[in-house]
């Protein structure tokens, strides 16, 4: 799937997919995230994990250039996210979290504009986008503007935004929540082949099972740091993956006490 | 949630509930909307309560004159949310999930609306009726007083009344389409309507004055006034009949009310018209680069977004309406200008561009290298929209009235002013980002109500008065040209208007793409959350929270103070200075409200030159003001930034 986003320089061996080095963020009082170090090794599969607010979504919009860092790096494949930000972009595909797009656009639109923005030839931009939009089962909806899509088309045609320039990583923020059971799996079966073909792929979730079920590496944040990273076999060591998260939130299952009133 | 409002009155809780948001909202572009709007609206109230003290030849005169007055009133409570978008703080959609019975909520909510400036502001002005009936005697003084509140409760209901009813009918085509040429036609007749003021007062005096007078009277918002008079004749009868039939308009308007409210809560707040997209394609014409295709998007959205359609039948609404009205009173001074008012519109309404895209700003930021391309896309759809528009409008107003003497200034204005636009609209609308997230369902109206709203309508006032700015130099030498009788002189500023558009356009269009590639994630930041949350961070201490309050105070004192000086400085360029100037060289016999022109012949000029000095003067001041707010942020910036 990947051919044609000037990487040439950028293909030797060893060097991580994504690199975070000491990323730290402060809104107000808060310390969305608190130095954050990570390297996705290229070539994996890496599951993000935390609870709500860990800083997830916060680390992996400064690991892409969305959101400015108060201190620290982000580089993809060696590039400098913050200082070579345009080689750095070419790289990677990011589908945001709450992401918006040109609502009153179609689909295929959307894909034709996006694709020429990023310099693509166009035969080869509609070619692509007709692909994409078969696979992810968009086909259907080419005169529906975004505005009018589910959610869970909204996550895809995210993706396919994503996927369009054969980027060499892809960092998916939470792109399996509120999507059915079937598109998930249809997301799922794109990133194994994308990842099988030698892309590398992030993405942050709460969902122990999925990341146990689909990620080589899992990194465990919460509180603005990482609490764990590495393969899942030994981050896990033997236990179940969800087991090893509440131990290391350190958080208690809540919803025992109060709420008396509740009862009829 | 149920408890909340059964147990205790709607009317207090919500009441309640807007205090506490009106007393959150006093800072920022908020407050300054709030002050300079209700600092307007405090002089119209006052010159209405004055209203009252005239000598008027008869009583019957004067009873006339304050009945039409209270109509414009009225058709102010009316017309006036559907251009702001309604009450921002109580909407509807919060309590679609409150079980309580729709005519509990719009008492509650009714009893809500009369908290604000506007109220206020009208119960100031309402107060005409009891210095009026002073005038008449103590027992018109008493009845008077009724008579101002139920004025008052029923131009508050049938604003409620109005905006229901048009927020429902704005989701449909044609809604919103003449909702859009309402707006131009108060647009209109606020820029040039007083040029046809001749043909009002002939309506007042001549031989329909008798008709206008009954009419002002027996419209219900005559009524009050009319109880009133019939105080002073002694007619009981009358008197009596006038308040209880206000009083009855009023219980059938909220009953009306109560209807709306419930069939808007039972259709609950999805759906909304489908956008209907035909199958696309390539947009022919557009050349097939990454520039061309961002120019595609744009055109796309410029006629599929119902709120950018919106923007610019506005403008084009408000060009037709400024050009058109002063035909009612014999000016077609005017007409050939309708292209450049709807090219000044164009760039004002649409700066808040990026703002119409919301958070999706983020595809053009993980996209390398591609801030030049979407500003300078942005700048030719913007120009392709709204410049053969005004072209077409201008070359035709200048055929259908041939005075010779106005083209070279279209010339050399129309260019320079397209040009600015096409700067203005990216840069600033980068400058002070303020979002309108396109919501499935949402209303075309939605979110002009809000703090990105009136950030929105300070750079809109910001765009009109540069662009007019940028039109100076051109003018200029057709001035020059004019005085000096050289007539290729007056040509020449043809060529400058080109040269000094082109420039803007690519100078400014520079502007905007190096702002987008310098703080792009810190704009998207704003135009995902919204103004106010972005901006404000929560404290990281105590002792940073007491320099922010520092600071918000100095800053909610320096908001008013730009407010007061945009205000000041507007009337003073606008119409007391360059019209006012315009009018003694063309048309000196129609003073209208130009001060300069109750002057003697030679002082008038001086005069006028005088007030745009003035307001050049309150520009200067806002700016520094600004510069001062930017310093004093850095200041405080510095010790805690990493």
């Amino acid at each position: 799937m990947r051919n044609g986003s000037g990487e040439a320089d950028v293909r030797e061996e060893g060097v991580p997919a994504l690199r975070l080095a000491g990323l730290r963020k402060r809104f107000g009082r808060q310390h969305a995230v608190d130095g954050v170090d990570l390297v996705v090794p290229s070539g994996s599969f890496y599951g993000l994990v935390g609870p709500n607010g860990a800083g997830k979504t916060t680390a992996l919009s400064m690991a892409v250039g969305l959101l400015r860092p108060d201190a620290g790096s982000a580089a993809v494949f060696g590039v400098d996210v913050w200082s070579d930000p345009v080689r750095a972009k070419a790289l990677v595909g990011v589908l945001p979290d709450g992401m918006m797009l040109p609502e009153r656009l179609t689909g295929p639109e959307l894909l034709h504009y996006l694709g020429r923005l990023r310099g693509l030839p166009a035969a080869t931009v509609d070619a692509r986008a007709e692909e994409l939009l078969a696979v992810l089962e968009l086909d259907g909806a080419g005169d529906t503007p975004v505005i009018d899509y589910s959610t869970g088309m909204r996550k895809k045609i995210g993706l396919a935004t994503a996927l369009l320039h054969a980027p060499r990583l892809l960092v998916l923020d939470e792109p399996f929540e509120a999507v059915d059971p079937v598109s998930a799996a249809t997301i799922r079966t794109i990133l194994r082949r994308f990842v099988a073909s030698g892309g590398s792929v992030v993405f942050s979730s709460h969902v122990m099972a999925l990341v146990e079920q689909l990620c080589d590496h899992v990194g465990v944040i919460a509180g603005g740091r990482v609490l764990a990273a590495g393969t899942v076999e030994a981050v896990r060591a033997g236990r179940a993956l969800e087991d090893v998260f509440v131990e290391l939130v350190g958080a208690r299952t809540g919803g025992q006490e109060g709420l008396s009133w509740l009862a009829c | 949630m149920a408890g909340v409002l059964s147990g205790t009155s709607p009317a207090a809780v919500l009441t309640g509930m807007k205090l506490a948001v009106l007393r959150r909202s006093m800072s920022g572009p908020r407050a300054a909307s709030l002050i300079a709007g209700g600092a307007c609206g405090a002089l119209a109230a006052v010159g209405t309560v004055l209203l009252g003290l005239v000598d008027f030849p008869t009583p019957e005169a004067g009873v006339g004159t304050v009945a039409l007055v209270l109509l414009v009133w009225t058709v102010g409570w009316a017309v006036g949310p559907t251009l702001t978008g309604g009450d921002p703080t109580l909407r509807l959609s919060y309590f679609t999930l409150v079980p309580q019975r729709p005519g509990r909520l719009a008492l509650g909510l009714l009893a809500a609306s009369f908290v604000g400036v506007t109220p206020l502001v009208s119960l100031v002005a309402f107060a005409v009726l009891v210095v009026l009936g002073a005038g008449f005697g103590l027992l018109p003084a008493l009845v008077a007083v009724p008579a101002l509140l139920l004025q008052l409760l029923f131009v508050v209901v049938l604003g409620k009344v109005a905006v229901q009813g048009l927020g429902g009918v704005v989701r449909s085509r044609l809604g919103w389409e003449l909702s859009a040429l309402l707006v131009g036609l108060v647009c209109g007749f606020l820029n040039t309507g007083w040029f046809g003021i001749a043909f009002f007062l002939r309506l007042l005096g001549g031989h329909w004055a008798p008709t206008v007078g009954t009419v002002v009277r027996a419209l219900p918002s005559g009524w009050a006034v009319v109880a009133v008079d019939a105080a002073r004749r002694s007619d009981w009868a009358l008197a009596a009949a006038c308040l209880g039939g206000l009083l009855a308009v009023c219980v059938l308007l909220f009953a009306l009310w109560t209807v709306l409210l419930t069939r808007w809560s039972g259709r609950g707040t999805a759906g909304g018209g489908r956008a209907a997209v035909r199958r696309g394609g390539r947009l022919r014409g557009v050349p097939d680069t990454p520039g061309g295709a961002v120019l595609g998007k744009e055109l796309r959205l410029w006629a599929r977004d119902p709120r950018r359609a919106r923007f610019l039948r506005i403008a084009l609404w408000t060009g037709l309406f400024t050009g058109l009205l002063p035909l009612l009173g014999g000016f077609t001074t005017v007409l050939p200008w309708t292209g450049v008012v709807v090219a000044l519109y164009a760039g004002a309404l649409g700066s808040s561009l990026y703002g119409l895209d919301a958070g999706a700003l983020w595809l053009t930021l993980v996209t390398p290298g591609a801030e030049r391309i979407d500003v300078r896309a942005r700048q030719s759809a913007w120009l392709l929209v709204v410049g053969p528009a005004a072209v077409l409008l201008t070359v035709a107003g200048t055929l259908a009235v041939p005075n010779g003497w106005a083209r070279p200034w279209l010339l050399a204005v129309l260019p320079a002013v397209l040009g600015a636009g096409a700067g203005l609209v990216p840069l600033m609308s980068l400058l002070g980002p303020a979002p309108f997230p396109d919501r499935p369902g949402g209303q075309p109206l939605d979110g002009f109500s809000d703090e990105s709203g009136d950030q929105a309508r300070l750079m809109s006032l910001a765009v009109l008065l540069l662009q007019l700015v940028a039109a100076l130099p051109a003018a200029g030498v057709v001035l020059a040209g004019t005085l000096l009788h050289s007539a290729p002189l007056c040509w020449t500023g043809a060529a400058v208007g080109l040269g000094s558009g082109a420039l803007y356009a690519w100078w400014l269009g520079r502007a905007a793409r190096r702002r987008l590639a310098a703080r792009g994630p810190e704009l998207l930041d704003v135009l995902r959350k919204g103004v106010r949350r972005a901006a404000e961070p929560e404290a990281a201490s105590p002792e940073e929270q007491e320099r922010r309050d520092l600071l918000a105070g100095l800053s909610r004192r320096r908001t008013a103070l730009a407010g007061l000086l945009v205000t000041v400085g507007v009337l003073s360029v606008a119409p007391q200075g360059g019209v006012a100037l315009g009018m003694s060289l063309l048309a000196p016999e129609n003073r209208s409200w130009f001060l300069a022109l109750y002057l003697p012949a030679g002082w008038q000029v001086p005069v006028a030159v005088g007030f745009v000095l003035l307001g050049g003067g309150c520009f200067v001041g806002v700016y520094r003001l600004i510069r001062a707010k930017h310093a004093a942020e850095r200041a405080a910036e510095l010790p805690t930034g990493c």
